[in-house]
């Protein structure tokens, strides 16, 4: 089932454009990762998702429904965020008590034990958290919230390494448990690189990458060796970088590497290796700032 | 229905903010009444009144502005609309308004019953909004709640809505339309007019039917704003 369609979706502030003609769509019970830069329009993008804020000009359907004030479609995401503001007379318990009136799947237990994983303080006040906690209280509310479409827009930034493993680790538990469409928009692209099912890749308010994580890394990969053979091997592919090195080039190349093109690469004597996923997206990043 | 009430707990949850400190401020300034009161030896007749209770009134509207500020942005984070928020919130407003003028008019009573705690203050027995009938004057201390708080919330959505310059612009506004009526009503030497037309409202009409007119007008003003407001 689709859980989010888009279609030409495009938001303007003014004359800067955050989000320019972006079509995708997000299906049920899958790991999504949304990256890019600051300034992409990935907090945009979900805004628009949830209903926080209206388009510019495109269609936008969630659960098949239209987001804005939609109570219906809204109750079934949560939309976790870094800059989420409480209300300063509330306690750490307060808000858990809210939200687990406010999400229909709320899980209570889970809920408590993801407070004392993360050590949170139940009688604190909100506003008295350290950003750590601040994140931790953001994460522990979307885990709990089990919502069929759970948005996690950089709630981690707080979290020390430990705690964001201790995330990742319950997310993915939860998830086998519980399968639910979910959204990581993260700058640690490696970090999450092995949760990820499928990789949505804005620039500058367009969508330059919308593909499965496992399709993506036999598409894009380095080639090293003698710099004629490299070229060579090169013509059939897109080249997103290259480096020299006296003789020896290393290129990025992006395309369809099937067995036969990994032999050619073998008999022209040129190492070929996957790169990660991280360097696949700074690399299709860059390249497309280059390519203007 | 189960979602607004849902919803309006965000309002009541920290019950602590919500409701002591409009009464905490009031019960000081009664307190401080009866000292002063206490300490006249033998005060003016009739000057016995005060208007301490607008204490009250002044710290439950500010209470109903912070919650919007505050509140709205959780609540739309939490995947709530701003229809179900607005609602809610006006819930709460209209039952805490309800309360508040039942507990008011037991001080009323108690006021009453000794003798204006014994040295004939009249607090809560204020002048003209003392009426001799228990329900109406629940309403009468009632309806100035929904008047000022929906007036602070239509304020506060303002802000949530246009930011402090659609504040100020609203208020700019309110000057110029307010202050062109009272020139023009100087220039047409309408003031008589109006005051006769005044006295002659019944008591009903101006402590309870044109401000609840006004708090109705202020609240759906307040709704059809926040509608396309964003935190």
């Amino acid at each position: 089932m689709t859980v989010v369609a888009a279609a030409g979706l495009t938001k303007r502030f003014g004359d800067v454009t955050a989000l320019d003609d972006v079509t995708f769509t997000l299906e049920e019970n899958a790991i999504y990762g949304l990256l890019g830069r600051n300034g992409a329009g990935k907090t945009t993008l979900m805004q628009l998702i949830t209903g926080q804020n209206s388009a510019t000009s495109g269609t936008l359907t969630l659960f098949g429904e239209h987001p804005y004030e939609n109570e219906r479609a809204l109750s079934h995401v949560a939309f976790i965020k870094e800059s989420q503001k409480y209300p300063t007379s509330y306690k750490v318990r307060h808000v858990l008590s809210i939200a687990g009136r406010l999400f229909p799947n709320w899980d209570e237990d889970f809920a408590q034990s993801l407070v004392d994983d993360f050590n949170l303080p139940r009688k604190r006040d909100v506003r008295k958290l350290s950003r750590g906690m601040t994140s931790a209280l953001g994460v522990t509310i979307g885990l709990a919230s089990r919502a069929p479409l759970t948005f996690f827009d950089e709630p981690y930034l707080g979290l020390d390494a430990v705690a964001r493993q201790l995330f990742y680790d319950r997310l993915l538990a939860d998830y086998a448990e519980n399968p639910r469409t979910v959204v990581l928009s993260t700058h640690l692209i490696d970090e999450v690189a092995d949760l990820i099912e499928h990789v949505l890749l804005l620039d500058r308010g367009r969508l330059v990458l919308d593909a499965r994580t496992e399709d993506l890394r036999g598409e894009v990969m380095d080639a090293t060796g003698p710099a004629d053979q490299v070229t060579e091997l090169a013509a059939g592919h897109e080249v997103l970088h290259e480096e020299r090195l006296g003789n020896v080039v290393r290129a990025t190349l992006r395309g369809t590497f099937d067995n036969a093109e990994r032999l050619r690469a073998k008999k022209l004597g040129i190492d070929l290796e996957p790169v990660s996923l991280q360097q696949a997206v700074v690399r299709l990043t860059m390249e497309r700032k280059t390519a203007r | 229905m189960n979602r607004i009430l849902d919803v309006a707990r965000l309002h009541t949850v920290a019950w602590l903010n919500q409701l002591v400190w409009p009464w905490l401020i009031m019960g000081i300034s009664l307190a401080v009444n009866i000292l002063i009161f206490a300490s006249i030896d033998d005060a003016a007749p009739g000057k016995t009144s005060t208007g301490g209770l607008s204490s009250l009134y002044v710290v439950s509207a500010i209470v109903a502005a912070i919650s919007i500020s505050q509140v709205f942005p959780f609540a739309l984070g939490m995947g709530v609309t701003r229809r179900t928020f607005y609602l809610a919130t006006a819930l709460v407003n209209v039952v805490q308004a309800v309360a508040y003028g039942v507990l008011l008019y037991l001080l009323n009573l108690i006021e009453g019953g000794t003798n204006g705690f014994g040295i004939g203050l009249h607090f809560f027995r204020v002048p003209y909004i003392d009426v001799n009938n228990g329900l109406l004057q629940i309403l009468v201390y009632a309806v100035p709640f929904l008047f000022l708080n929906f007036l602070a919330i239509f304020a506060a959505v303002l802000i949530v809505r246009f930011g402090a310059n659609g504040l100020f612009a609203g208020g700019a506004a309110a000057i110029l339309v307010f202050g062109s009526l009272g020139a023009l009503i100087t220039w047409r030497v309408w003031w008589g007019d109006i005051w006769h037309w005044l006295s002659t409202q019944h008591q009903v009409s101006l402590l309870v039917g044109w401000p609840a007119l006004v708090a109705l007008l202020a609240a759906l003003g307040g709704m059809a704003m926040i509608r396309r407001a964003n935190a």
